[in-house]
C-alpha cells in the first residue's frame, strides 16, 4: 500500500482542528456560562427558601407583636435589629452546619428556627418600618413593612455580590 | 489500469469527504446537544427567577388575606358589621345554612386599595411595584350552636343567634406579570358575651337556707347601724353586721313621667331571684326580707345609712325625701270623726320599717308590743325578730332602685297609725297603739293634745266604737312561719312594694304611681308584656297567689320584642330557675351548651403547683394593658383576646386551692377589660386579688365591656374591695345530701365589703341557723355593692350588641396558587 494514500495530509490535520476549535471554544464557554446561570438559579432557590421561612414566622408573631410590646417596652423593629438576632440571622463562620439554628426573639419566650446558609451567602438580614395606616377599613392597628435580603456570591473568590429582597406585611394590634 | 488509476482518485476524493462529513455531523451534534443543554439551563434560570418574583407575590397575597383576618380577629375592630351583619343578628337555619359572600363592590374596593396603599411603600421593589386584583371573602358550612329548641335546651339557655362556620378570605396579587391567589380558611363563632340566662338577674340565688337568712341586721329606728346588736344565729357565732349589701338594678339616669317612661326604664333593670327557702314546713317557704327602718342621711349625701320607712312622729316627708311609701291620709269620715271636738286634727297611717333599737326603747319595734306577730308563742320578745334585712335588693335612701322580684319573696313591714295637727305638719303627732275590744274604753280619753291641752274620748274620734277602732290596729305584714301555704296567706309581696313604686321627692321629680299595698300593685296589670314581667297575669290573680308575687317554677325570659326573632326563637330560658344550672355535659345528649359556646380552651391540667397554674393562667389570658389607647389602664393588665375561654384546672389539684386571676400582687394593677370576656374554670375555687375595670360609657354610666368569671364546681374568693366590674357566676348546685360541699358562693378573702358592678349568680347567699356552713353574709359583715350592668341583659334591646365574632387563631386551610 502506498502510504502517500493512507494517511491525511497535515494540511488537512491542521483545518480539521481549526474548524473543530472554531465551534467548540464558544461551545465550552457556552457551557461555562450555563453552569454559572445554573448555580446562580441554585442559589436564588436558596434565598427563596430562605425567605419564606422567615416570612413563615414572621407571619405567625404577627398576634403576639401587641403583647410583647406592652410587656417588653419594644416593637418588632427593636427585636430585629437587636444585635443578637442578626448575629444568629447571618452568615457563620466555620463551616457549614445543616443543623436548624434556633433563635430567641430579644425579651420574649418565642424563637425563631431558621435553616443554616449555604457558604456562599454573605448576608441574610432582615428590616422592619411601619408602613403609613391605609384609608379605609384596613388601618387599626400598626402595619410593618418585613424585608428580608439576602446576598450570596457565585464562588468564594467571587467578587460580585448578589442580592433578592423578600416583603410581607404584618399587623400588629393597638 | 487507466480505469484503476481513475478508480483510485475518486476513491481518495471520497474518503476526504467522508472525513469532513463525520466532522461536520459531529459539530452538529453536539451542537445540538449545548444548544439543548444551555436551552434547559436558560429555563431553570427563568424559574428560579420566577420562583423569587412569584415568592413576593405570595407572601403579598398571604399577607394579604391574613391582615383582613387579623384585623376582623381585633377587640376593637367592626369591620364584620360591615361585611356581614346578619352572622350576629340573624337566625340562620340549615344544616348547613346558606353561605354568605360578601358581594359589596365598595367594601371589596375599599379592602384592595388599602392593600395596594401597603404594597405601594414597599421602596425596594422594581417596577412595575405588586398590586393587588381582587379580594373576596365568604362564610360558609354555618351551622346554629343550638339548633334545638327542646324543653332541656331552653332550660339551659338558647340564644339562635349564635353559630359556627368558617371564613375564606382570597387575596389576589399581581408582581412582575406574576399573578399569585393566596386562599385561607379559619373557623369562627358567634357567640354572645351574656354568661347565661341568670344574666337576666342583679342577684340571682336560687337556695335559701331558711326564710329569715337575710333578716340579721340590727336597725336603729333612724337607721343607722346598731352596733350593740349581734345575731344569734348562726348559732355562737356572735354575727355583728355592719352595713348591708345594697342592690342596684340599673341605670338612674332615666327620667319617669309616664308608664312609657317606666317601661322603657324597666327593659335596662336588673331582675332579682330569690329561691325558696327550706327551713320551714313546706318544701318551699317564702323567703322575708324585713325591711329597715331609717331615715338619716340626706339625698345626696355620701355614706348615707338610712333605710326607707318611717316610724312615729314623722314628719311629713323623710329628711332624705326619699320616703318611697308615702303618708296614707285617712279620709274615711264614716268610720271617723275627722275633727274632733274642732280640734285640728288628720288621721294618718304611717308603713316603716324594722328596728332592734330606738332613744326609748333598747329592744327596738318589740317594746313597743304593738306587733303581737314579733312575739315568740311562749310570749318572750326576742330582739331577733325585728333584725332587717342585710340584703337591699331595692337600692337605698340615697338611691332607690326597682326591680321585678321572682320568687316567693315577702317584704316584712309595720304599720301604725296616729293623730296630729292638721293645721301644723310639724306640729304634734300622736301614735295609736292596740288594744283588745275588752278594754276599748268608750268614754276614756285617748289622747291630750299637747297643743290645745284638750282630751279626746274615743267616742269623740270612732264612730262606731271598737270596729272603727280595729281599722286602725297596729300590723305587722310578716306571716306567721306555719301559715304558709304559697297561696292566699297573709304577707304582701316585695314587688307590691318595690316593682312599679313611684319615688317622690328631688330623685325623679314626679311620683307617677303609688301601688295599694293591700291589693297589689295596680301597675302590675299593666305591663303586658312578658318580656317585662314573664307572669304578669298570675302576679295579680289574687285567688291563686298572693298578690305580687312573681313565681319562678316556668318562667320565660324573652329577648327585646324588637329583636326580629319569634315564636321559641324569641326566648332565651324557658323552665324552673331553681334548676337553672351551669355545669360540664354529662352525655352526649346534655343540651348543656356551655362547651359548644366555648372559643378556647386553656389546659392546665399539668402544672405540678398552685403558682404555676397561676402564672401559666395570667400568661394564656392576660397582658399589660395599652395605657397609650386608654390611660386608665397604665399598670392594669389587659385579656390577650376576647372570647369565651375554658380553663381546665391542674390534675392535682387539693380542696381549698384558689386559682389567682392576675394582679393584686405587690406593683401589680388589677385587670384592665378592653374586650368582651368569659372565664370558665372547670373545677376548684376561683380568687379576684384585685380590681377590675373597664372604660365608662359616658351615656349611660355602665363599664363597655363585659366580663364574667365563672367557678363551675367551686366558691368564687374576692380578695378586694375594690370595684369588680364584672359578672360573677357560682351556680354549683347545693347538695344537702353530700353534707353541702363547698362550691357555689361568693366569700371573702381577707375583705369583709363587697363592690361589684355586672351582677351575682350564686347558689346561696343567706345564713343558716347552725354555724357548719360558711357564708356570703358571715364574710361580707360590712355588706357592700352589687350594681347591675344592663350590658348583660338579654332582655335589652340592645342585647344583640353582645355577640361577637370571633376567629380562629390560625388558619386551618392555606392555599396559595397561580391565578388568571
Amino acid at each position: 500500500m502506498n502510504p502517500r494514500l493512507a494517511a491525511f495530509s497535515m494540511v488537512e490535520v491542521v483545518m480539521a482542528v481549526f474548524i473543530v476549535s472554531l465551534i467548540v471554544l464558544p461551545l465550552t464557554n457556552l457551557l461555562i456560562s450555563s453552569n454559572k446561570t445554573t448555580n446562580y438559579s441554585l442559589l436564588e432557590v436558596f434565598a427563596v427558601r430562605y425567605a419564606s421561612e422567615l416570612i413563615e414566622q414572621f407571619q405567625r408573631l404577627s398576634p403576639n407583636l401587641k403583647e410583647i410590646r406592652l410587656k417588653n417596652r419594644i416593637v418588632l423593629k427593636n427585636i430585629v435589629e437587636d444585635h443578637g438576632f442578626v448575629r444568629e440571622l447571618g452568615p457563620k463562620e466555620g463551616g457549614h452546619n445543616d443543623s436548624p439554628i434556633s433563635i430567641q426573639l430579644p425579651s420574649t419566650n418565642i424563637s425563631f428556627f431558621v435553616s443554616p446558609l449555604n457558604s456562599l451567602f454573605v448576608e441574610r438580614k432582615v428590616e422592619v418600618e411601619p408602613l403609613t395606616a391605609a384609608q379605609k377599613i384596613l388601618n387599626i392597628g400598626t402595619y410593618w413593612n418585613v424585608c428580608i435580603t439576602l446576598s450570596w456570591k457565585m464562588s468564594p473568590k467571587d467578587t460580585v455580590i448578589h442580592t433578592a429582597c423578600f416583603y410581607s406585611i404584618v399587623r400588629e394590634e393597638k | 489500469m487507466i480505469l484503476t488509476q481513475q478508480s483510485k482518485k475518486s476513491s481518495d476524493a471520497k474518503r476526504h469527504g467522508m472525513v469532513l462529513g463525520v466532522v461536520v455531523m459531529i459539530f452538529l451534534i453536539l451542537s445540538v446537544f449545548f444548544f439543548s443543554y444551555n436551552r434547559w439551563v436558560r429555563q431553570q434560570n427563568l424559574t428560579a427567577h420566577q420562583a423569587q418574583i412569584g415568592s413576593v407575590a405570595e407572601a403579598l397575597a398571604l399577607s394579604g388575606a391574613n391582615l383582613i383576618a387579623e384585623q376582623m380577629t381585633s377587640g376593637v375592630d367592626k369591620m364584620i358589621d360591615i361585611l356581614a351583619p346578619a352572622l350576629k343578628n340573624t337566625v340562620m337555619v340549615g344544616d348547613p345554612a346558606p353561605p354568605i359572600t360578601v358581594t359589596s363592590a365598595s367594601i371589596l374596593g375599599h379592602l384592595k386599595s388599602d392593600l395596594n396603599e401597603y404594597f405601594f411603600q414597599l421602596d425596594k421593589l422594581v417596577f412595575p411595584l405588586p398590586s393587588c386584583k381582587n379580594v373576596s371573602i365568604s362564610f360558609d358550612q354555618i351551622r346554629q350552636l343550638t339548633p334545638s329548641t327542646d324543653a332541656g335546651q331552653l332550660q339551659v339557655g338558647r340564644d339562635p343567634c349564635e353559630k359556627v362556620g368558617e371564613l375564606t378570605i382570597s387575596c389576589t396579587v399581581e408582581y412582575q406579570d406574576l399573578i399569585r391567589e393566596a386562599i385561607i380558611r379559619r373557623q369562627f363563632r358567634v357567640v354572645s358575651m351574656v354568661p347565661g340566662p341568670f344574666a337576666r338577674f342583679s342577684l340571682f340565688v336560687p337556695f335559701t337556707p331558711y326564710r329569715d337568712s337575710y333578716n340579721a341586721m340590727g336597725v336603729q329606728f333612724n337607721g343607722t347601724i346598731d352596733s350593740t346588736y349581734s345575731h344569734p344565729y348562726p348559732s355562737g357565732k356572735n354575727l355583728q353586721l355592719k352595713a348591708p349589701l345594697v342592690i342596684t338594678n340599673g341605670l338612674e339616669k332615666w327620667t319617669l313621667q309616664t308608664q312609657a317612661d317606666a317601661e322603657r326604664e324597666l327593659a335596662n333593670r336588673g331582675w332579682i331571684f330569690l329561691g325558696p327557702s327550706i327551713g320551714g314546713t313546706t318544701q318551699a317557704d317564702p323567703v322575708l326580707l324585713k325591711i329597715p327602718a331609717g331615715y338619716t342621711t340626706p339625698y345626696g349625701v355620701s355614706g348615707e345609712t338610712g333605710g326607707h320607712f318611717m316610724i312615729a312622729l314623722p314628719p311629713d316627708q323623710s329628711i332624705s325625701g326619699q320616703s318611697m311609701m308615702p303618708m296614707e291620709n285617712i279620709t274615711d269620715s264614716a268610720n271617723f270623726s275627722l275633727n274632733p271636738k274642732g280640734v285640728s286634727c288628720a288621721i294618718h297611717g304611717m308603713y316603716q320599717g324594722f328596728f332592734t333599737a330606738d332613744p326609748r326603747n333598747p329592744n327596738g319595734a318589740i317594746d313597743y308590743g304593738l306587733w303581737a306577730d314579733l312575739d315568740d308563742p311562749n310570749g318572750t320578745k326576742p330582739r331577733s325578730n325585728c333584725a332587717s334585712t342585710w340584703l337591699f335588693p331595692f337600692g337605698n335612701a340615697d338611691n332607690p332602685s326597682r326591680t321585678l322580684m321572682i320568687g316567693p319573696v315577702l317584704a316584712g313591714i309595720l304599720k301604725v297609725n296616729y293623730f296630729k295637727d292638721s293645721a301644723n305638719p310639724t306640729g304634734w303627732a300622736v301614735m295609736l297603739g292596740g288594744m283588745m275590744q275588752a278594754n276599748y274604753p268608750q268614754p276614756s280619753p285617748v289622747l291630750k293634745l299637747l297643743q290645745s291641752g284638750q282630751s279626746i274620748m274615743f267616742a269623740d274620734v270612732f264612730l262606731n266604737g271598737f270596729p272603727s277602732y280595729q281599722k286602725l290596729l297596729p300590723w305587722s305584714s310578716v306571716p306567721h312561719k306555719d301559715k304558709w301555704t304559697g297561696t292566699d296567706e297573709p304577707g304582701v309581696a316585695f314587688n307590691v312594694l318595690y316593682d312599679f313604686m313611684g319615688y317622690p321627692g328631688k330623685n325623679t321629680g314626679k311620683a307617677w304611681s303609688f301601688p295599694d299595698i293591700r291589693k297589689g300593685s295596680l301597675e302590675l296589670a299593666k305591663v303586658a308584656d312578658p318580656s317585662l314581667v314573664p307572669a304578669w297575669q298570675t302576679m295579680n290573680d289574687a285567688t291563686s297567689r298572693i298578690a305580687g308575687v312573681h313565681p319562678h317554677e316556668n318562667v320565660s325570659i324573652q329577648f327585646a320584642a324588637n329583636s326580629g326573632t319569634s315564636g321559641d326563637d324569641a326566648v332565651y330560658f324557658r323552665g324552673n330557675l331553681s334548676n337553672m344550672r351551669v355545669a360540664l355535659p354529662k352525655s352526649a345528649a346534655d343540651p348543656t351548651h356551655l362547651l359548644r359556646r366555648t372559643t378556647h380552651i386553656i389546659n392546665l391540667s399539668d402544672f405540678q403547683d398552685q403558682k404555676t397554674e397561676d402564672e401559666a393562667l395570667a400568661g394564656h389570658l392576660f397582658a399589660p394593658a395599652n395605657s397609650s389607647v386608654n390611660p386608665a389602664a397604665a399598670g392594669y393588665l389587659a385579656p390577650k383576646s376576647k372570647g369565651i375561654f375554658f380553663i381546665c384546672r391542674r390534675k392535682n389539684m387539693a380542696l381549698g386551692d384558689k386559682l389567682r386571676l392576675p394582679g393584686g400582687k405587690s406593683g401589680e394593677g388589677g385587670l384592665f377589660i378592653d374586650q368582651n370576656l368569659i372565664v370558665i374554670v372547670d373545677k376548684g375555687d376561683l380568687l379576684i386579688p384585685n380590681e377590675i375595670k373597664s372604660n365608662i360609657d359616658p351615656n349611660d354610666g355602665t363599664p363597655e365591656k363585659l366580663f364574667s368569671l365563672v367557678a363551675l364546681d367551686g366558691d368564687i374568693y374576692l380578695g378586694t374591695s375594690k370595684q369588680i366590674q364584672a359578672y360573677l357566676v357560682a351556680l354549683k348546685p347545693h347538695e344537702p345530701a353530700s353534707g353541702n360541699k363547698p362550691g357555689g358562693r361568693l366569700l371573702g378573702d381577707g375583705v369583709t365589703k363587697m363592690n361589684i358592678f355586672g351582677g351575682v349568680a350564686v347558689t346561696e347567699m343567706g345564713l343558716y341557723t347552725s354555724n357548719t356552713v360558711r357564708t356570703t353574709m358571715e364574710d361580707f359583715v360590712e355588706g357592700g355593692s352589687i350594681k347591675y350592668n344592663p350590658r348583660f341583659n338579654p332582655g335589652s334591646p340592645t342585647y344583640a350588641s353582645s355577640r361577637e365574632f370571633i376567629l380562629e387563631n390560625k388558619n386551618s386551610f392555606v392555599q396559595v396558587k397561580g391565578a388568571e
